[in-house]
């Protein structure tokens, strides 16, 4: 029968160093992966929310829009101009009309505003009323809106933006109903970096927290929004190799020093050190392009990744310089280099495919 | 100084070899498509094969099998999930194979510390690829169902159920191929070992204290193998002249 005879300090080195490979590594990409994954699951709920008209006080609300013209609203998107995420903001230019019978006047094109937005400008294009004596408004409107951007799986994200158009009318006077079959969203819309991947339209019923302290007034005013959601996502993963491919080439370069290491017992210890700046500042990259108080998501894990990558290393090559000098033991080096080698290989390249798949929207 | 290879990742190819490794992908695939394929059972076994090349013919034997079987399974109309339970089928099988080769699989003691060694590495590798998936690993037999909705109610966390669930699954479904393994190479027919080119027993792993004990143990094996021989030769020696001395008389 084969023997293979270890010393008991072979073993545990070679068990304490796989399983520490193994339970971090399982367990940062564990972590990484389900909160990325689960990050993406979000954006279909709060899609779907969004869709939803939650009126607190239903018959409040009935009661007060009794007497309330109803006016058919559409909105158009032609172009996302701007996707500002630095600077919290989205520009996008959309043609908007509105539609109702009676109230003559009410005059719709020139009494709304973009909640949380800046009108950059707004342009009629139609104003008239038909024989049957239905009224029609129509604009162009360029708002730029604030957006606090959700970056965990920033380069990768999909984005859901949104404007609520309102008119200066509580519910009492208008009742906004969406026009469904006439929205759309310009097929060929597209914003650097963003393919379009869906959009809807939905009301909003809005009751407010305050009464601004206005005299006589009991209960704050409520109003009937007009709500156009688009979602984008990125089309390619260009700007994830932008952000991460010096770090691709630094972890590559610690994996050519540790099998120089492992296979022709060469110290390359003094190399890591340059390895890890390129790595630790290669963050810089995503991270200009983002607010300044980063969210904690795919950016960080994927540095962090590569920082740790070569850390292993590192403590990979020290040991196997250690059995070599301490223990003049060349053959078990080998055998552990190439055992941990490999293993740290599978794990890190296996990590650098799992994040970016959890974070992409397919 | 000197180049050591620590020859794991060495295979010997032969007709017999090649002929073992179809074999081998015949019943997995059978077993995938039978065994597998029925939800009530916790158990799958369609890597028995894999584990079985992994075990005869080193960690780079079993791995390719394993890539063959990947290939297999997509050409038969598999979806994205063989991919990621193929990538860690290959891992599972490299490690088997080291295991195997470093010699901790040559006794009972081996084989329990071995399943949970390799249903560990399973686990460590298969839940974030079902993280980054599908969210979450879903069972597919109802014991593995019950296992999870059961843990799942007393409040633990979502990820750290799939982990519990698969690992748990993983136990039964390994425990049955690595002792089956085990039971088959501890006594197999020599015509079998003859036919599928197995040569060695299992190797042993022997753990010694320090150099001194290291050499004295590899002295000792050397004398026992010298003296194996010896007997055995005299052995030969005494066949031969006992069938000369009928024709002497």
């Amino acid at each position: 029968m084969k023997k293979v005879v270890f010393q008991k300090w072979q073993l545990k080195k070679l068990i304490f160093w796989v399983l520490i490979l193994l339970i971090l590594g399982s367990l940062l990409l564990g972590y990484t992966t389900w909160t990325l994954y689960t990050d993406k699951a979000a954006e279909e709920d709060y899609w779907q929310n969004a869709m939803l008209n939650q009126v607190q006080d239903e018959a409040y609300v009935k009661k007060l829009s009794k007497n309330a013209t109803h006016v058919k609203t559409g909105s158009y998107v032609e172009n996302i101009k701007q996707i500002d995420m630095k600077n919290s903001s989205f520009r996008v230019v959309s043609r908007v009309w509105f539609k109702w019978y009676g109230d003559d006047d009410l005059d719709m094109v020139n009494n709304f505003g973009v909640y949380n937005g800046t009108i950059n400008s707004i342009t009629t294009l139609a104003d008239e009323v038909g024989a049957d004596g239905l009224h029609y408004q129509l604009c162009t409107l360029d708002v730029s809106v604030f957006k606090n951007f959700w970056t965990k799986r920033f380069p990768l994200e999909s984005h859901q933006l949104r404007f609520y158009i309102e008119p200066n009318h509580s519910i009492d006077r208008v009742v906004l109903e969406v026009d469904g079959e006439n929205c759309a969203v310009n097929p060929s819309l597209s914003s650097a970096g963003y393919d379009l991947k869906r959009f809807d339209n939905a009301i909003y019923t809005n009751e407010y927290t305050t009464t601004y302290g206005e005299p006589g007034v009991k209960r704050a005013a409520v109003t009937s929004e007009f709500m156009t959601q688009i979602e984008i996502n990125r089309d390619s993963f260009g700007l994830y190799l932008k952000c991460f491919i010096a770090l691709f080439g630094t972890s590559l370069w610690v994996f050519i020093t540790l099998f120089i290491c492992t296979f022709h017992q060469v110290d390359p210890l003094s190399m890591i050190p340059a390895a890890l700046f390129g790595t630790v500042s290669n963050i810089m990259v995503g991270a200009n392009l983002l607010p300044d108080a980063l969210q904690t998501g795919l950016l960080e894990y994927v540095n962090i990744w590569g920082v740790l990558t070569i850390l292993a290393g590192a403590f990979v090559i020290i040991n196997i310089n250690r059995v070599r000098n301490k223990y003049k033991d060349n053959k078990f080096a080998a055998l552990y280099g190439r055992i941990v080698t490999f293993i740290l290989l599978f794990i890190v390249v296996m990590g650098h495919i799992l994040m970016p798949v959890a974070a992409y929207m397919w | 100084m000197k180049e050591y290879k620590t020859n794991l990742m060495d295979i010997t190819w032969s007709y017999r070899k090649i002929l073992l490794m179809v074999l081998l992908f015949v019943f997995d695939m059978f077993m995938t498509y039978t065994i597998a394929e029925n939800i009530a059972l916790p158990i799958r076994l369609n890597n028995a094969g894999v584990l079985m090349a992994a075990c005869v013919g080193g960690p780079g034997y079993g791995a390719i099998l394993a890539v063959v079987e990947i290939v297999a399974q997509l050409c038969l109309g598999g979806d994205l999930a063989i991919l990621v339970q193929g990538i860690a089928v290959i891992a599972v099988a490299a490690s088997f194979g080291t295991y195997v080769r470093l010699g901790f699989f040559g006794n009972i003691k081996g084989v329990l510390f071995g399943i949970l060694t390799i249903c560990f590495i399973d686990t460590c590798i298969r839940m974030p690829e079902y993280y980054a998936l599908f969210g979450r690993f879903t069972p597919l037999s109802v014991a593995g169902a019950e296992l999870m909705s059961l843990l799942t109610d007393i409040m633990l966390p979502r990820p750290f159920v799939s982990a519990v669930t698969f690992f748990a699954m993983d136990v039964i479904d390994k425990a049955i191929i690595l002792f089956a393994i085990y039971g088959i190479l501890k006594h197999r027919p020599q015509a079998v070992a003859k036919l599928f080119d197995i040569e060695d027993p299992l190797p042993e792993c022997v753990i010694v204290k320090d150099t001194a004990e290291e050499e004295f143990q590899t002295e000792k094996d050397h004398l026992i193998e010298k003296a194996q021989q010896k007997l055995e030769k005299k052995k030969a020696d005494e066949v031969v002249e006992n069938a000369d001395a009928p024709e002497q008389k």
